[in-house]
């Protein structure tokens, strides 16, 4: 067979460009740049009056085994806890709701969609004011509520025990919804005649979520899973009003770190350092999840 | 007998998941609308120990003291009223430019061919894994080299180019047919022609449903315009105000829990009007 050459028409080519150019100079700009600029940067020295000497991976070194390592790696921590309490329970409910949904009555089904998806609309901010006032000492609906059932007030977002339990909670009831609605997506994508054929043989609910459901769900719980990984690890505005300097440094995940550093370090270069860092290990996590469950795929 | 159990149990199951609906739809709304319902209660009632949901006495106080631009509690040269203006003038803009620019990238990745098509498209795609976090503080280096800060440009132009959004419109365009596009371009139409007069007035819905997104992330933002916009307070951004209500000093309950309620007013507008894309929207994006 003849290789094909592609002839491309002048006019085309010149259009296309055309309307690549605006997209392509903002990514060049604000994405690109930036990232080539601090791995270059993050190889210097970098003093706001003094200019840039290079010094290799020193910076490297600095944040992982420096001064201010363990604050690295405590944030780290929290991070990585955040995504181990919030990416589970939410996959969890998301799914059993999706599920719900799918068995009530259609108008009933619509109310509660537009309810849990109306906290996906706010900003971290709100949410943390919300919840701020939710878990407030004095007045707080929590508080207000186990006063009502007999018990105690909780200090929720001063004590550390509790604190990291109500951040949890408020960026699950934030983020419910859009997975919900994920999930649901998936759920009405599967063909019904799979269950109608499982019943017939026989198969109980159980079964059928086991061995239909979850199965056919795979590539929406990747792509939940990538995210809700992202944005857990990722927290920043609702720790930030809903607890402030409550609870020492015991919620103040990666993001908080680097700000942090950004605003007091006198060497940008282990700023740039260290977010790259974060970065790898924020993509290799996700990468360990995206592999995990498909080779489970290959291997059926 | 075997048959009563059985209706027996199906009707529970009715019983329960209509219960697990309502309490669900509790949870989704009553923290949000008891908000709603304080933010019109004068301040002692706001922090009384005894919970209540109505407020004793109904108060506009609280609404009052948050657009008087004279209010000790805001940073200095802030004004919410203007902060609101503000917001929503970046936001419609971002979402104009947003659009206009994605949907041409989209188009020309859908339909035209060009040398480097396949390289361009895997740089776009490839940044689609670059977590924010990577870029935040280097992006201020840049910002700032090039004299952005504290301009309105520092606060649209960043998020403009959205590669997810441009993976949308793609995927839509790959769905239009040819057919059409061949006939136009036997009538003598331009390929830009093409776009204008076929592919714009065919996208209303992914449109909508990108523009939501869009207009979401712009109204929400945080963390870039606390970083961007510092010495320019007239730019503030309705959440960077928010935040300001609560901070390290203390909570100034009455301004923030106004200043929630209408922030909270255009996203819900939103909500309201355009329910039925929303959920299309996620579905399209979630299944992908």
């Amino acid at each position: 067979m003849m290789r094909k050459t592609v002839r491309y028409r002048r006019s085309e080519v010149t259009t296309a460009y055309m309307c690549l150019l605006p997209s392509l100079i903002l990514l060049l700009i604000f994405t690109i740049v930036p990232l080539l600029f601090s791995i270059w940067f993050s190889m210097f020295d970098v003093k706001e009056y003094l200019g840039n000497t290079f010094v290799g991976l020193k910076n490297y070194a600095d944040v992982l085994f420096g001064m201010q390592s363990s604050e690295f790696f405590r944030s780290l921590l929290v991070g990585l806890k955040y995504v181990f309490w919030i990416v589970p329970i939410q996959l969890v409910l998301s799914f059993l709701i999706a599920n719900l949904i799918m068995g009530v009555h259609k108008n009933f089904s619509s109310i509660i969609r537009v309810s849990i998806y109306l906290p996906c609309l706010f900003s971290g901010i709100v949410v943390g004011s919300i919840f701020a006032y939710v878990y407030n000492y004095h007045g707080g609906l929590l508080n207000g509520i186990l006063k009502i059932l007999g018990f105690h007030a909780i200090n929720w977002t001063g004590e550390k025990g509790w604190a990291m339990v109500a951040v949890c909670i408020a960026v699950i009831w934030n983020g419910l919804g859009y997975n919900t609605l994920v999930m649901l997506g998936g759920l009405y994508d599967i063909p019904q005649n799979y269950y109608e054929a499982a019943k017939l043989d026989g198969a109980n609910w159980w079964k059928q979520t086991f061995y239909i459901t979850i199965p056919l769900l795979k590539n929406i719980g990747v792509y939940l899973i990538i995210s809700l990984v992202a944005s857990s690890f990722q927290l920043y505005e609702i720790p930030l009003v809903l607890v402030g300097a409550g609870a020492e440094h015991s919620l103040e995940g990666p993001i908080y770190y680097l700000y942090y550093q950004f605003q007091h370090s006198d060497n940008m270069g282990t700023v740039y350092a260290a977010s790259l860092l974060v970065a790898v290990i924020l993509t290799s996590l996700s990468s360990v999840f995206f592999r995990l469950i498909r080779s489970e795929k290959s291997a059926e | 007998m075997k048959n009563r159990s059985k209706i027996n149990k199906h009707s529970v199951c009715k019983i329960i998941s209509w219960m697990i609906g309502a309490l669900l739809i509790l949870v989704g709304v009553f923290p949000f609308l008891w908000v709603v319902m304080s933010s019109f209660k004068p301040l002692s009632e706001i922090q009384s120990v005894v919970f209540q949901f109505f407020p004793k006495q109904w108060t506009l106080e609280n609404y009052r003291s948050i657009f008087s631009s004279s209010s000790v509690y805001f940073p200095s040269g802030t004004n919410f009223l203007r902060s609101i203006v503000m917001t929503l003038m970046v936001s419609f803009i971002a979402l104009f430019l947003s659009l206009t620019v994605n949907s041409l990238a989209a188009y020309a990745f859908a339909r035209l061919e060009f040398p480097g098509k396949k390289i361009l498209w895997s740089v776009y795609a490839a940044t689609m894994f670059v977590p924010n976090i990577a870029i935040l503080i280097p992006c201020y280096y840049v910002v700032s080299k090039i004299g952005l800060t504290d301009t309105m440009a520092v606060l649209i132009l960043p998020g403009v180019t959205y590669v997810w959004s441009i993976f949308f419109f793609r995927q839509f365009y790959l769905g239009i047919p040819d057919v059409l596009e061949e006939a136009a371009l036997l009538d003598g139409c331009s390929r830009i022609g093409i776009y204008t007069r076929i592919f714009l007035p065919m996208s209303k819905t992914p449109f909508i449903i990108m523009g939501l997104s869009v207009f979401q992330g712009f109204w929400n933002a945080y963390i870039w315009p606390s970083m961007t916009i510092i010495n320019n307070t007239s730019l503030y951004q309705v959440n960077q105000l928010l935040a300001y209500f609560r901070n390290s000093q203390g909570t100034h309950w009455d301004l923030l829990l106004a200043g929630t309620v209408i922030t909270c007013i255009p996203l819900i507008l939103m909500l309201t009007v355009m329910q039925k894309y929303i959920v299309q929207g996620i579905k399209i994006s979630g299944v992908k």
